[in-house]
């Protein structure tokens, strides 16, 4: 069957710059972790399959700048090695300790398997380096890779001083090519935070487009003719994408979304916390507090009844059974829409890519289905990236998207309210002060200790803008992390603004600093110029 | 009148900027950890607990040293001692706070929302002092702070009483997808004060304080568009433009003249359309914000 429409995926893999060369207590260092076992190397490996089985498939990610620093950084390679041989030393712990009842002892099994498994993936096959993974799969064209603001900065707060935002958008294309050897031609905008105030600097910086919430489509002006079912362009050329929402409901959903699905892996049942205190103990927090440990034994069962164990072939079946019908629904929606849109219909799926097996444990497996159902099925949809549509289809309707993002009730809402408002006048008045530091020492030599400074005045200014820090304290978890991270690189900045414009920069003082906050080594702070 | 200048001289903020101990210590090369050792430091440690300490002193001389100058020497002198090749580095121990003030005259306005501004601002002491020095003593006791916002796209100003004590304020607007800017005011409490700086200089009016009625205007703010809240079919002409983002011709469109206009039968209106597409999504204009949000937004829990 010819196609009459398209469907996108768009996964956007981001996790603030977490790196403590000083100690390695903090938890928040295995977000990072998490993430590889359970969401990057699964996609990997079932991007792999679908390659090895010759399905031709389309996928699009956005990897942020943080998240390839973070990859690439050879400590925190160290800990995830460590982290995997603690996990494997558990799970062998495991194995002796459910030994006398089957069903959970097969787990244990399963999670010593899978956690070994992982240690040979990101050693043997990737070298450490889980970052050449995806871009081999963008080198043979089934997917694309795009970029994200630096830090993940809120542009609708931050664009109060513009060049914070040309520099969000300036070091995000560098870290991209850095990493990809060439230009990326979409953004993932920090939170879908749109602001026509940004165009300019994203066709500065070469890129075609973005993606938006629904509204940002909807609310455009003019009214999009064909709502999100087409990307529209803006009067400075920026070519927006829009969120679908029957599709991001299907997904997404807590009361009927498809993770809820009762053969599903539960998340909140954990033997960080179901287990004896005593015998748990080495492998929680260095505090004592329980935590997850990414063991979990149980699946969804139901609501408000005693859990079952999980069954990893009854959890495949239900992926499968919903892949069959997003298949479904996606091949009806595209038959109702083909007939009214002048181009076919192209469906924008994107989400969190930590959706997909952090949250989502069968995620990825139902990627993998639904993409082969895609390939081989009689189907009316091909996959597609938004770089294929633009170019297979290059006219569109001119409109400036709106103001929005794709927070909570869709504005500002998460990144400024009473928890965290107190943060923005110190962003903005940072964000000031690097602009006149740029100002006033333009140029400054290769070699300088008072470039080496203003570099790592730019990194302080970048990390403290990231938006994961006000999203952490409205949401209420790990609160006083967020807040000491937004006290510590303000304070850094602070204190290099005066070292500098005092000309009394303590060297040891940068030393460490640049050794704690080592994200973008190749920084050049003449970006605020 | 004297002028007043807006940049503070270097260093002179009222920031607490930072509490900053110094530890210099050495750091045995990686490779001469000793495994074992480097174990039982995780355990024991303290978050705030260097990596050099970590890597190079037991537990027990990680507790010692964790505050004190006089401890950290002796860290030095232990690791010094014990490794052979030794990487110089520094290490601090660090506390921030966030900068009290800046001590800037200013007054910024965000958009929380379509309907709702956030606005925050400061005087600096300098400033106060000018305005002091102008209106006399008891200028900040015979004036009331106020914010005057203004729709500069419908053209209208109001303005809401603010207080000494509160250094931002969160405002309900009734409409969205405007522009708007806020200037931060001081009003007379009484209505004693004469206008008497006409022969006044007007090159720098941020800095020379003028009457607008009874109004001292402090400064004015960043101009704010605010975001549009509803699908603008009731704006939507019956014109299009279209572009060929490859060749950059512009085609413009009557929207009736599209094939999909004639082909969806009873359906003639775009609303109709949107309304077929997005049935239980749409009330009116407006989309309804069920739409599940991010378990997590950037963070893995």
């Amino acid at each position: 069957m010819n196609e009459k429409g398209y469907v996108s995926f768009v996964l956007h893999a981001h996790l603030p710059f977490i790196h403590h060369p000083e100690s390695a207590d903090y938890l928040e260092e295995q977000w990072l972790y998490e993430a590889i076992s359970e969401t990057y190397i699964p996609l990997l490996m079932n991007f792999q399959k679908l390659e090895e089985e010759k399905v031709d498939f389309r996928i699009t990610m956005s990897l942020t700048p943080p998240l390839l620093n973070m990859l690439d950084n050879k400590l925190l390679q160290e800990r995830y090695i460590d982290y995997l041989n603690t996990h494997i030393e558990l799970c062998e712990k495991e194995i002796v300790r459910t030994k006398n009842d089957k069903r959970l002892n097969d787990l244990s099994h399963y999670y010593l398997n899978r956690y070994s498994n992982d240690l040979h993936i990101f050693k043997d096959i990737y070298n450490c380096n889980l970052i050449n993974g995806f871009k081999h799969f963008q080198d043979i064209g089934v997917l694309e890779i795009i970029t994200c603001g630096a830090t993940h900065g809120y542009f609708p707060i931050l664009y109060i001083n513009e060049k914070t935002i040309k520099a969000q958008i300036a070091v995000g294309v560098e870290t991209y090519k850095k990493y990809f050897g060439r230009q990326p031609r979409g953004i993932w905008l920090p939170e879908c935070g749109y602001i026509p105030e940004s165009d300019k600097y994203l066709k500065e910086f070469g890129l075609d487009y973005i993606i938006t919430e629904s509204h940002g489509i909807l609310y455009a002006n003019p009214t999009p003719i064909y709502g999100t079912f087409a990307p529209i362009v803006s009067p400075e050329g920026v070519i927006a994408f829009g969120r679908d929402i029957e599709s991001s409901r299907q997904v997404w959903s807590s009361i009927n979304g498809y993770p809820g699905d009762f053969n599903y892996r539960e998340f909140y049942r954990d033997i960080g916390y179901d287990t004896d205190y005593d015998y748990i103990k080495p492998y929680i927090a260095s505090n004592g507090a329980r935590v997850h440990t990414g063991i979990k034994y149980y699946r969804i069962t139901g609501k408000d009844c005693e859990k079952d164990l999980y069954n990893v072939q009854w959890a495949k079946d239900s992926a499968e059974k919903h892949a069959g019908h997003f298949f479904d629904s996606r091949q009806a929606q595209i038959n109702q829409l083909a007939p009214i849109t002048n181009n076919p219909p192209i469906v924008l799926c994107p989400y969190d890519a930590e959706l997909y097996g952090h949250w989502w444990y069968e995620g990825p497996y139902w990627l993998y289905i639904l993409f082969k159902k895609i390939y081989y099925d009689d189907c009316n949809f091909k996959l597609i990236t938004p770089s294929e549509y633009i170019d297979k289809y290059p006219t569109m309707q001119i409109s400036t998207p709106c103001r929005s993002s794709w927070g909570a009730n869709g504005y500002s809402e998460v990144w400024l309210n009473q928890s965290n408002d107190y943060v923005h006048r110190h962003l903005h008045t940072a964000g000031d002060r690097m602009v006149e530091l740029a100002n006033l020492y333009p140029n400054e030599d290769e070699n300088s200790i008072r470039r080496k400074a203003l570099n790592q005045c730019a990194r302080e200014l970048l990390l403290a803008q990231s938006s994961d820090w006000l999203f952490i304290i409205t949401n209420g978890t790990m609160v006083d992390y967020a807040k000491k991270r937004i006290k510590d690189h303000i304070g850094r900045f602070t204190k290099l603004y005066y070292d500098i414009k005092n000309d009394e920069i303590d060297t040891q003082f940068l030393e460490d600093i640049n050794e704690k906050d080592c994200i973008f080594p190749e920084i050049d702070y003449m970006i605020y110029y | 009148m004297p002028k007043i200048s807006k940049e503070k001289n270097k260093g002179t903020d009222k920031e607490k900027i930072t509490k900053i101990t110094k530890i210099t210590k050495s750091l045995s090369e990686k490779a001469k950890i000793n495994k074992k050792a480097e174990k039982d430091e995780k355990t024991s440690t303290k978050k705030a607990t260097s990596k050099t300490s970590k890597k190079t002193s037991t537990s027990k001389d990680i507790k010692d040293t964790k505050d004190t100058k006089t401890s950290a020497k002796k860290t030095t002198k232990n690791a010094t001692t014990t490794a052979t090749t030794t990487k110089k580095v520094s290490t601090y121990t660090e506390y921030y706070d966030l900068p009290f003030r800046y001590n800037k005259t200013l007054v910024t306005i965000l958009a929380q929302t379509p309907n709702m501004l956030f606005i925050y601002w400061d005087v600096s002491d300098e400033d106060r002092n000018a305005y002091i020095q102008k209106y006399g003593n008891n200028f900040f006791n015979d004036t009331r702070p106020y914010l005057i916002i203004t729709n500069t796209t419908m053209n209208y100003s109001f303005e809401v009483e603010i207080n000494d004590f509160a250094n931002s304020w969160y405002l309900n607007i009734n409409d969205a997808n405007c522009k708007y800017t806020v200037e931060l005011v001081r009003k007379f409490i009484t209505n004693s004060v004469e206008t008497q700086n006409e022969n006044s200089s007007t090159d720098d009016n941020k800095f020379e304080p003028y009457y607008t009625n009874q109004y001292v205007s402090i400064t004015f703010s960043n101009q704010l568009e605010t975001p549009n809240n509803h699908i603008l079919f009731n704006e939507l002409k019956d014109t299009v433009f279209f572009k060929n983002v490859k060749t950059n011709v512009v085609e413009e469109k009557n929207i009736y003249s599209l094939a999909f206009l004639q082909n969806i039968g009873k359906i003639y209106k775009i609303s109709d359309f949107y309304k077929k597409i997005y049935n239980t999504d749409l009330i009116s204009d407006e989309i309804k914000f069920n739409l599940p949000s991010s378990p997590r937004k950037g963070v893995i829990r």
